[in-house]
């Protein structure tokens, strides 16, 4: 389902060009859940961000359901996040001045859906995640683990068939990682595929896990 | 646009309430300014040129190194002789300072055989019919402003030989051309006469009526001929004049906030330029949840779109009512630059749509540039490394 064929990613700084990944060659299966584990700046991030065609690789080739999205312009890259992709955030980065509502439908706006299609979906997923009394709330009055509930509600309005989360419970703490948790397991049961970019120890020990993929300064070890 | 769009647009332009607002304000500032001087400039212009339309055809004066002197009344006969003139006639007119008020009045003298050639003032001058000899008939500016003194009916003017004459008002008059019957005396020659130091057989000006307007200039050129003290004025060259006068005024101003209105810009663009993390972060977070470039744009426009067209609306609705309803009170002297000599002014409503697409054309698409670019330039870049 998703191939990253010879990747190799350069970042340009002031001073130099940092090499982020170094001819990486990976294959995800459809449901697979992938934990990307490795070190700050050991490529991790880089590989969530081709997947969902944020960044351009500076060689190679990167293949999602057969379809070239290294080489989409700007609005079919758009498009491909739109349908397939689901994007959980290390800070959760949510719009904090608005509600709760508002922040799960941002990906919905540009598709200009009907307002019972739009409010149908985030019920069904609010009372999923348990915050459809908080909808009209304020985020920044919501708990850490309201907040990550509300971006994972914000990464699956859209019906994503890939979920990437980069280091999702770097700012929680245990209960509410267990928490986060769950959510993932019920994710994998639903066969989608997750693809976790995380250095948290919690993930590598996960029965639920098929693949553990480390890097190291943009390789993979293993 | 979608509904949820116009929430989105509205969530995003509160959430940086303070930056906006004193946005807004300045914009707000800077149409009002923009438009304040072109609508005072336009309805001046138009004003004036309507005025211009009242003068004669050609003017004559007696000028001796420069300097205006009274014009002898028998002159009349050379001008007359020559071809195309229809006729001539004496006027007596002059600037009356009343220093009590710190305002001048314009003093015209009229007689009965005149009115003919008064064009608008005729309604104005048959109310001095009531009693031509002590009576007068003012502007509505010179009345307003002998009501702030003692004089209320009447008015005592000093003479130059010495001595008071009093007048009283038999009437005022407001013409459609404020700018021509504001600060106005109309009263009988003989008065005119007493009360500028006028003598008998001379006059301030003659003026020249020409049936056909194509003769005016071989006119101009025969009277110079005439004599070398004779000076013309044509009704051209004072519409001419005004013109100038207005479009280098209004040039000049506009100039200075176009400028000013561009370092605005300038510092919009820098400032949005440097984009800060937060709002980097933003546009990178709704990149990564399935937002194209255009949808960012969009988003931009329409945030950006309001503040300019609420700053032009409100700019241009305060202008109007500093202008026309206030009379535009400090800006509209540095225009006439004759506060301390005539009545208040008060402006009349003309302008031209042009002057409203001048003006939207200035400020909104230039602020929508200065805020969209920035906006642009983040969403086109690479987003993965602001959002981690």
């Amino acid at each position: 389902m998703i191939e990253l064929k010879s990747v190799t990613k350069n970042y340009k700084t002031p001073g130099d060009d940092v090499e982020a990944l170094k001819d990486i060659s990976l294959h995800i299966k459809e449901g697979e859940l992938v934990v990307l584990k490795g070190r700050s700046g050991s490529g991790k991030s880089t590989i969530l961000s081709l997947i969902a065609a944020l960044a351009k690789p500076t060689s190679g080739e990167v293949i999602v359901d057969g379809e070239h999205i290294s080489k989409l312009s700007d609005d079919f890259a758009s498009a491909f996040r739109l349908q397939n992709i689901g994007f959980i955030f290390q800070r959760y980065n949510l719009f904090v001045q608005m509600n709760v509502f508002e922040n799960i439908i941002t990906p919905l706006i540009p598709l200009g859906l009907a307002k019972e299609e739009v409010e149908t979906r985030v019920e069904a997923l609010s009372k999923q995640l348990s915050i459809e009394h908080k909808l009209h709330q304020s985020v920044r009055l919501l708990s850490g683990g309201e907040q990550q509930r509300v971006a994972i509600a914000r990464a699956l309005v859209n019906d994503p068939k890939i979920i990437l989360a980069d280091e999702p419970t770097a700012n929680l703490d245990a209960k509410l990682s267990k928490e986060f948790i769950e959510h993932l397991k019920a994710l994998k049961n639903k066969n989608r595929t997750i693809i976790v970019a995380t250095h948290d120890p919690l993930f590598f020990e996960l029965d639920f896990v098929d693949r553990i993929i480390e890097l190291d300064g943009g390789k993979l070890c293993s | 646009m979608n509904r949820y769009f116009l929430d989105f647009t509205i969530s995003s332009l509160l959430i940086y309430k303070k930056r906006n607002l004193f946005i807004l304000l300045i914009l707000i500032l800077l149409i009002f300014l923009s438009s304040s001087v072109l609508f005072i400039a336009s309805s001046l212009k138009k004003e004036l040129i309507e005025a211009a339309d009242e003068v004669p055809q050609i003017i004559v004066q007696k000028r001796v190194g420069g300097r205006m002197q009274d014009i002898k009344t028998d002159t009349i006969l050379q001008l007359v002789s020559i071809e195309g003139v229809e006729r001539a006639v004496p006027r007596i007119w002059g600037l009356y300072r009343f220093d009590r008020l710190g305002v001048s009045f314009s003093i015209v003298g009229i007689d009965r055989f005149d009115y003919d050639f008064l064009g608008e003032l005729r309604g104005a001058a048959k109310l001095l019919e009531k009693d031509p000899k002590n009576g007068m008939v003012v502007g509505q500016g010179v009345y307003d402003a002998l009501q702030k003194s003692y004089y209320k009916n009447y008015f005592n003017f000093l003479l130059p030989e010495g001595g008071v004459k009093r007048v009283n008002i038999v009437g005022v008059f407001e013409a459609k051309n404020r700018l021509l019957s504001n600060d106005m005396i109309l009263l009988s020659t003989q008065n005119a006469r007493e009360i500028l130091g006028i003598k008998k057989g001379y006059a301030t000006d003659l003026a020249l009526y020409v049936p056909n307007p194509d003769e005016v200039a071989t006119i101009e050129a025969k009277i110079r001929l005439l004599d070398p003290t004779l000076y013309v004025i044509t009704q051209g060259s004072v519409k001419r004049g005004y013109e100038q006068m207005f479009d280098l005024k209004s040039g000049l101003f506009l100039l200075l906030f176009i400028i000013a209105l561009l370092t605005f810009f300038m510092i919009v663009n820098d400032r949005l330029s440097a984009l800060g993390s937060q709002e980097k972060k933003e546009i990178a977070i709704l990149k990564a949840i399935g937002w194209s470039v255009r949808d960012v744009l969009k988003e931009k426009f329409f945030e950006s779109f309001f503040i300019a067209s609420m700053a032009y609306f409100l700019g241009v609705t305060l202008a109007l009512v500093y202008v026309f309803a206030l009379h535009a009170p400090l800006l509209a002297n540095l225009f006439t630059g004759s506060s301390a000599i005539h009545p208040p002014l008060h402006l009349s409503y003309h302008v031209a749509p042009s002057i409203y697409l001048l003006l939207f054309l200035v400020t909104v698409p230039v602020y929508l540039a200065a805020v969209i670019v920035p906006a642009w330039r983040v969403a086109v870049s690479d987003v993965d490394e602001v959002i981690r």
